[in-house]
């Protein structure tokens, strides 16, 4: 065969598989006369239909390019970092390092894990510096700054905890467009509180660009990765920007060589003062933050170059066109502002944080009250108090600064009960098992999960769109089984589809589908059948077959979960709330004791009904101490109205509206406590709570308590009995819940209790 | 990694300019990657278990070509030369561990410690190989489309891109490539060739 003869056959090949089967053979003949050309067609068309799957699926099984982010990471899923920070997942790398999604098993909530990259953390003065200014920052306490919880070091790499929050940085938020100026001006003023909280305590940022400030969905500035900016950064970007390269061995100087966008990114901020590598105070913060809010009046860098020279020379030497020259609509008084922030030299730029502030303040009031003749007053403020009554349990997620960032909303609901013992999984379970054969199936997984969370995460609920996120939700299942497909032995998809169905992931509303109920069951019967030492597998199973009445068949997977890992405290807790549930109190606390004895840090003790309720207040509030878990603040405050406590539950119900920026809500509970005490203030917080449940998901067990403590029988019991249809697990403890006592003899109450599989 | 990275790029751009040394540098970094990703795994996971081939090779590629290059401007040109990379790569050890099972001189697998290619899946591999350098001959392009599609794992579209041609003509191509190469593995090698790419990977 020659090429020429080749081509020839390639263009007969094509035309004929055009042609219907049956035809071919009386096509090819009339149009290709020469035999030998044709014998080599047919053979061909033969191969092209016996080929099937050859070479269907690429050697490395998927697409390389898009699983990018989601591959290469240092620390798989379920490592322990520093004994107490469980890996979830990558969520973002950068220049600066890797950061990932993380649970802090100690104290039960969401961090996010910030690595240094491995070159800084060989430096030991580098990271003698990091840990200090890391530990500086970690005083800081302030609703605007991201908090950092600890420092630590893990294989010789240090990293940072932080809270973990979810919204885009300020970066994202401008893309080129300029700001709402209403919600610039909120978010001006509560960067400059923050910056100014940070001065007094003489800590200053020397990196504050959009990146660095986070703005969460709730609409709150996060600064973040205070202190961590490196002290000689700014001489090094002044040397590659001079040309000395002469330093080019150092990380930095290469990453800007080989991405010039990074170093741009990074000097654009920078104050004279910064550029010329002077001592720095405060002041320079002022100066990188008014670049920042010309860029959120304007949309358009205050001071922009191609390379780092002649932004460094503007910064130097050139005023930046005036914000009202590019957009009209910015009121002097911002330009004002904007301008003296910009002042070159710092002896005439704002001296103080607070006085900006105070400028800034002023504005929006003016603005506010009219007395400025602005469109802007027309435009309305983004709404960070709607009705966004969603749940954390965990402090929001962020996924700091880094770009491409997948922020995988996994929500866990329901004390310890799907806590996932991820780190005894996986020295337990088959590698082969837990890790896809097809990169195709992780990325489906992964996408799975993220529909799940847009089908119950909080921006669905916030739009309130049950459409949205019925559609949503059958893009998950369709996502995890194609996983599944992917890889028929790939576990982690069979769970995950297990607990979407089953309503343990997802987000904060998720809830269960008892309709695809025997899509669970085959799903967790296939994940056993694949990896029996999976301790998760066995604790949703049992889970799931407890929902289903099958009690005695449950106990042999709890069973079996604590003899795989008897170290587990979740794995002997979960097991302690089944004897609850069944009754067996007596065990049950055994079992809470074992958990209790392997985890000091948690509360499981106060989970069992024969601990006193003034124990389990005391405990929970030590548990509560530092930290802001919303649901267990309010579950807190349950506790206490029912220990009469109506002061102290007035407060944490409270301050947990409040968080959510329900004033008016909190106002009135307050108001009713102190004209009718405890029992106005339960009919006031049921009477909230009735209208919420009508438009949005609200926890069940909440919604019950408030029904049962302000004495509503009726409601109660309609609650519960919603509650069983759904599936929902507040039914399972109708007998280890003691507060049920009173409706024991009710029959619609037997009634519930016989169809979860009890006996009354 | 951060400074390795940099020369990855770097080689990256002269095996594209047809250096075969820094070829042969290039696939050293990733089988050293791939040692270090092993020993990772093997460290955190049970020893018993065989590892799969085919996430720790994807992984080791992906930590040391893809990591920071997501800017990268010439996406099409980087991926064209990595799927040659991985081509070259993978038939190297098939070769090698052949080569030694069939109780050759013993020459030292680096990979061995890290997977287990069957001898069967080896022999199919070459067999393509030797296939795949025979369609060169015929038809350079099929070749590279192949090569896109099978060992670096891009999409119609993608190849398209990199080869500078429609998504129409690379379909066609990989139409006739594939029933061309179906033909040549089944009348050279007797294999079944049909196992080949199928689900689960080559390797």
């Amino acid at each position: 065969m020659t090429p020429e003869n080749w081509e020839k056959i390639k263009a007969l090949f094509e035309t004929t598989l055009q042609q219907p089967p049956s035809k071919r053979a009386s096509f090819l003949a009339r149009i290709c006369p020469e035999s030998d050309v044709r014998a080599e067609v047919e053979k061909l068309i033969a191969n092209h239909d016996e080929a099937g799957s050859f070479l269907s699926d690429p050697i490395l099984g998927g697409q390389v390019p898009k699983l990018a982010p989601a591959d290469p990471a240092a620390f798989d899923p379920g490592v322990l970092v520093d004994s107490r920070f469980r890996i979830v997942g990558l969520i973002g790398r950068g220049g600066m390092g890797e950061i990932y999604e993380a649970e802090d098993v100690k104290l039960r909530r969401r961090v996010a894990l910030k690595f240094l990259p491995e070159e800084l953390s060989r430096d030991p003065q580098v990271l003698e510096r990091f840990q200090r200014e890391a530990r500086a920052a970690s005083a800081l306490d302030h609703p605007n700054i991201c908090t950092v919880y600890e420092v630590g070091e893990h294989q010789q790499r240090p990293f940072i905890a932080m809270q973990y929050l979810e919204g885009e940085t300020l970066q994202q938020q401008i893309r080129g467009k300029p700001c709402k100026p209403q919600a610039s001006l909120e978010l001006a003023i509560q960067i400059s509180d923050a910056l100014d909280a940070a001065h007094a305590r003489g800590i200053i940022h020397r990196d504050i660009k959009p990146a660095n400030i986070f703005v969460t969905t709730r609409g709150q500035a996060k600064i973040l990765d205070f202190g961590l900016a490196k002290r000689e950064s700014a001489h090094r970007r002044v040397a590659e920007a001079v040309g000395a390269w002469g330093e080019s061995d150092s990380f930095m100087s290469q990453e800007s060589l080989t991405s010039p966008g990074f170093a741009l990114g990074t000097v654009a901020y920078m104050s004279p003062e910064q550029v010329r590598g002077d001592d720095l105070d405060g002041r320079t913060d002022l100066f990188s933050f008014g670049a920042v809010l010309y860029e959120m009046a304007t949309g358009r860098h205050a001071f922009s170059g191609r390379t780092s020279g002649v932004i460094f020379d503007t910064i130097l030497n050139r005023q930046p066109v005036l914000p009202r020259q590019l957009c009209a609509d910015v009121p002097v008084e911002l330009e004002q502002i904007i301008t003296k922030a910009l002042e070159k030299d710092r002896e005439v730029r704002y001296q103080h944080a607070a006085d900006m502030r105070a400028d800034l303040k002023r504005l929006k009031r003016d603005t506010e009250s009219g007395r400025l003749p602005s469109h802007q007053t027309s435009i309305k403020v983004p709404a960070t108090r709607g009705r966004p009554w969603v749940w954390k349990r965990w402090p929001w997620v962020l996924s700091a600064a880094l770009a491409p960032l997948i922020v995988l909303a996994v929500f866990i609901f329901g004390i310890g009960r799907n806590s996932e013992p991820l780190n005894s999984t996986s020295k337990a379970s088959s590698l082969k098992a837990s890790s896809p054969a097809s990169p195709k199936a992780l990325e489906a997984l992964l996408e799975g999960r993220q529909h799940a969370a847009e089908a119950y995460g909080q921006t669905i609920i916030k739009n309130g769109s049950k459409k949205k996120s019925e559609e949503e939700f059958s893009k998950c299942l369709n996502a995890l089984e194609k996983a599944i497909w992917e890889d028929p032995d790939y576990v982690p998809a069979y769970l995950e589809l297990a607990k979407v169905i089953m309503g343990t992931e997802g987000g904060e509303g998720a809830q269960p589908h008892p309709d695809l109920d025997d899509k669970a069951r085959a799903a967790l019967t296939k994940a056993l059948a694949l990896d029996e030492t999976n301790v998760s597998t066995h604790l949703l199973m049992a889970e799931y077959i407890g929902f289903g009445g099958g009690w005695d068949e449950a106990e042999n997977h709890y069973k079996r979960v604590i003899q795989l890992s008897p170290d587990f405290a979740e794995g002997h807790e979960a097991y302690a709330e089944y004897l609850d549930d069944l009754g067996r109190f007596e065990q049950g606390m055994k079992e809470h004791q074992k958990a209790q004895g392997i985890d000091q840090d948690k509360d499981y003790i106060s989970r069992s009904p024969l601990t006193p309720l003034a124990v389990r207040i005391e405990r929970r509030r030590k548990l509560m101490r530092g930290v802001n878990y919303e649901l267990e603040q309010w579950t807190l405050g349950d506790m206490e109205f029912e220990a009469g406590q109506y002061a102290e539950a007035v407060k944490d119900w409270g301050e947990v509206a409040r968080g959510k920026g329900w004033n008016e809500e909190a106002d009135a509970w307050e108001r009713a406590y102190a004209k009718g005490g405890g029992q106005a203030l339960i009919r006031e917080l049921v009477r909230v709570i009735d209208g919420i449940a009508r438009e949005h998901w609200f926890p069940r067990d909440m919604i019950i308590n408030a029904h049962r403590y302000a004495g509503d029988r009726e409601g109660t019991l309609m609650w519960l009995e919603t509650a069983l249809k759904e599936n929902d697990h507040v039914v399972r403890h109708v007998k280890s819940d003691l507060r049920w006592d009173p409706y024991r003899s009710d029959p619609r109450f037997q009634a519930v209790i016989r169809d979860v599989g009890l006996t009354p | 990694m951060e400074s390795q990275s940099v020369d990855v790029t770097l080689l990256l751009k002269q095996v594209a300019d047809g250096n075969q040394d820094a070829a042969a540098k290039l696939i050293s970094l990733v089988y050293e990657e791939l040692h270090r990703v092993a020993e990772h795994r093997l460290r955190l996971e049970r020893p018993d278990h065989t590892l799969q081939p085919t996430a720790l090779v994807h992984e080791a590629y992906l930590k040391l070509v893809v990591q920071r290059d997501a800017n990268w401007q010439n996406r099409a040109h980087f991926f064209a030369v990595a799927s040659q990379l991985m081509r070259r790569i993978l038939v190297d050890y098939a070769r090698g561990r052949l080569r030694a099972k069939r109780g050759g001189k013993q020459v030292k697998l680096p990979l061995e410690k890290v997977f287990v290619i069957s001898r069967g899946r080896c022999d199919e591999l070459l067999a393509l190989d030797e296939s795949l350098e025979k369609l060169a001959k015929l038809d350079a392009r099929q070749s590279r489309v192949v090569e896109l599609r099978f060992f670096g794992g891009l999409t119609v579209e993608e190849a398209a891109k990199v080869l500078g041609v429609s998504s129409k003509t690379v379909k066609r191509e990989w139409s006739v490539a594939k029933a061309w190469l179906y033909g040549e593995l089944k009348e050279r090698h007797g294999h079944d060739a049909r196992k080949l790419g199928k689900n689960k990977g080559a390797v």
